[in-house]
Order: C-alpha cells, then sequence, then structure tokens
C-alpha cells in the first residue's frame, strides 16, 4: 500500500515537474518549426514564380530594349537631348537656348493609393531630368513639335510653357519658353 | 482441546484468499508511474530531437534559397519590374498638352486673339495676353470659358484699349486638374 502511495506521488512530481515544463517547451519548439516549415513554402512558391519570371525576362530581350528607351537606365543627358533637337529640326523650330537641371530622385509609389504602394514594395524610385529649352517657330510647326514630343519613344512631359508673339507683325511666328520634364530609371 | 485438522486447513486457506485491491494498486500506480517517464524520455528523447532537427533542416534550406538565384539576375529582374512600374505611374501622369491648345483654338471668339500664354502644369494656370476688337468681343470670350467645365475660376488682371484701338487684356485661367491630365476627356 505505502509502495502504491509512493509510485503515485512519483508519478504525480514526474508529471507536473517535467512532463508539463517539456511540453510547454516542446510547444514552442513546434510552433518555431511549423513557422519555418511555412517560410520555405511561401519562399518555394516565390523563387518558383521568380524563375518562371527570370525565364520569361530573358525571352523578352525586345521588350526589355524598348522599356529600356522609354524609361533607360541612366539619365542619357545627350540621347534626350539629340531627341528634343531632332524633334525641332523636323518641325522647323529653331532651337536659341537650352539649360538641364540637375537630376531629382522621385518615387512612383509616393503617388500612387495605399493599395498600390503595398503591392509595389520592391519597385525602386525613378529619377527625372528638366530641359529649359527656348525656341522660335511659327505656330503650326510648334504644334506639330508638341505632338511628336508627346508620342516620342521616350517619355517627355511639358511643365510649363511660355508662348510670346515675337512682336513682327503679319507673321506667325512666336518664342516659346519650354519646360520639359523626362524620366529615367533610378539603380 | 486441538481444533480439528480440517478447520485448521480452513482457516489457512481463507488467509491466502485475503482481497487482492493492495496489488491491484500498486500495479495501477506503477503502471502510472513508468508511463509518466516514458512519455517525458519520449518528449525529452524523441519528440524535441525530431523537431529540433526539423528547424535545422529548414534554416539548411532558408541558406540556401539566397544560392538558388543569383543576386545579379534578382537584381537584374528587380530593375525591370521597377521599369514597368514606374512607367505606368509615369504614363498615367502624363501630359499630352497639344489637346489644351487644341480646346484653346477651339473656346476663342474669332475676334479674339492672343499675343502671350503662359501655363504652368504644377498650378494648373492658363495666363493669356490678349487683343480684342470690342469690349463685347471680350465680354463674350469670357462667357465662353465661364461656361467650359475645364475652367474652374477666372480672374481678370487688366484690360484696356491700346494704341491700335483694339482692347488689351490680361487674364488667368484656373484648370482643373483633369483638364490639364488629360484634355481631351473634356472636350
Amino acid at each position: 500500500m505505502l509502495i502504491s502511495f509512493v509510485f503515485f506521488v512519483a508519478a504525480l512530481i514526474v508529471y507536473f515537474n517535467l512532463i508539463v515544463p517539456a511540453g510547454d517547451e516542446e510547444q514552442r519548439v513546434k510552433a518555431q518549426a511549423i513557422s519555418r516549415e511555412n517560410f520555405v513554402k511561401n519562399q518555394q512558391v516565390a523563387i518558383s514564380q521568380v524563375k518562371k519570371l527570370i525565364s520569361s525576362y530573358k525571352g523578352e530581350g525586345e521588350l526589355r530594349d524598348v522599356v529600356s528607351s522609354v524609361l533607360p537606365l541612366s539619365p542619357d543627358l545627350a540621347g534626350a537631348f539629340s531627341q528634343l533637337s531632332g524633334l525641332a529640326q523636323v518641325n522647323r523650330l529653331l532651337i536659341r537656348d537650352v539649360t538641364v537641371s540637375t537630376p531629382v530622385n522621385q518615387n512612383a509609389q509616393g503617388n500612387n493609393n495605399a493599395d498600390d504602394a503595398v503591392s509595389q514594395p520592391l519597385a525602386n524610385p525613378f529619377s527625372s531630368v528638366d530641359f529649359q529649352m527656348n525656341v522660335v517657330g511659327s505656330y503650326s510647326d510648334f504644334k506639330s513639335f508638341l505632338k511628336n514630343l508627346e508620342t516620342n519613344i521616350r517619355i517627355f512631359d511639358i511643365k510649363k510653357i511660355t508662348l510670346e508673339s515675337s512682336g513682327k507683325p503679319n507673321q506667325e511666328i512666336y518664342n516659346y519658353d519650354l519646360t520639359v520634364e523626362t524620366y529615367y530609371q533610378s539603380p | 482441546m486441538a481444533l480439528p485438522k480440517q478447520v485448521i486447513d480452513r482457516l489457512n486457506r481463507e488467509s491466502v484468499q485475503t482481497p487482492g485491491w493492495s496489488g491491484q494498486l500498486l500495479m495501477f500506480s506503477s503502471t502510472i508511474f513508468f508511463i509518466s517517464l516514458a512519455v517525458y524520455g519520449g518528449i525529452v528523447f524523441g519528440y524535441r530531437p525530431y523537431l529540433e532537427k526539423q528547424i535545422s533542416d529548414f534554416d539548411a534550406q532558408i541558406a540556401d534559397f539566397s544560392k538558388t538565384i543569383p543576386a545579379e539576375e534578382q537584381n537584374k529582374l528587380v530593375t525591370f519590374y521597377s521599369q514597368i512600374v514606374n512607367l505606368r505611374e509615369i504614363l498615367r501622369q502624363h501630359q499630352v498638352f497639344s489637346l489644351l491648345l487644341e480646346w484653346l483654338e477651339k473656346n476663342t471668339v474669332a475676334t479674339v486673339y492672343y499675343n502671350k500664354m503662359d501655363f504652368l502644369l504644377s498650378s494648373g494656370q492658363l495666363n493669356l495676353l490678349g487683343y480684342s476688337k470690342t469690349v463685347d468681343d471680350f465680354s463674350r470670350q469670357m462667357i465662353v470659358f465661364q461656361n467650359d467645365p475645364l475652367v474652374l475660376r477666372i480672374a481678370i488682371n487688366s484690360m484696356s484699349i491700346s494704341t491700335n484701338n483694339m482692347w488689351q487684356f490680361n487674364i488667368n485661367l484656373f484648370l482643373s486638374d483633369a483638364a490639364i491630365n488629360q484634355p481631351a476627356t473634356q472636350q
């Protein structure tokens, strides 16, 4: 009878002093294992998607070239100036003055709504460069220049424009001050 | 007087058949004790090492993830993704200024002409300096602007008769955001 009592008490001691703490510790370790398992599963899915994207990205060399023409990976000031002056020449406008501002870092996400910002955490911001131009020419040629500028492969946005008669009577010649903004992808 | 032999035998047998509950209790308590020991041993020496091995396996997998896709490929993909995301944003805000000129042409009274125009994108403010043949022409021009949904507000800065007997005016048109971003939709 006494031995039975001792066994019973020993069983209780083992349960409360050893099994219960060990069970708590085991739960903690199990939770760690489950969280790592979920992380690994999610990462495996993400990696397989990224691999698919990389393989499709490698096959889309032409698309990459087009995208890089629209939004280059560097300021490419010479290229931008060449396009602006080419468009002016094609439309018979005389460039009298060009000033280029320092590139400014922008953030597309900052302009998005909250949902977009959440869905685009990986995107690097883009930067912009301003060209201040003074050109002279006829109104119709200037309109044609604007249309070409707005549909140019590299994106140009007009921020400020001043159009002023050159003062010569019976001539449709105007003086134009333009501030044109163009963009490039920040590294 | 000695007891008869049958009585002595019967008494001896009865003592052997004493109740076995104490033995069963011993068996029960010892079983519980050994089971609790076995459970503790199973947790400490079986399940926990198994979980810890799982965790170390997952950690090893996680460490291998970074080697799965080379950093250069990751950077290229992130850059391309950034270009696409930023392009979407830039194109969403792309200005089509030539349409605003067309709108101005369409909404100008025949006897009114401008010799200076100033447009600032950030404020949506269009400053016009021009001439009208008569005050009525100028009034009609103001009514045209006032009735157009593109125009939020008109400010008349000055109006005076000029040396060529025409009325010279200076006005500010405050245009709506929609008008500035996509003037074509308002036409």
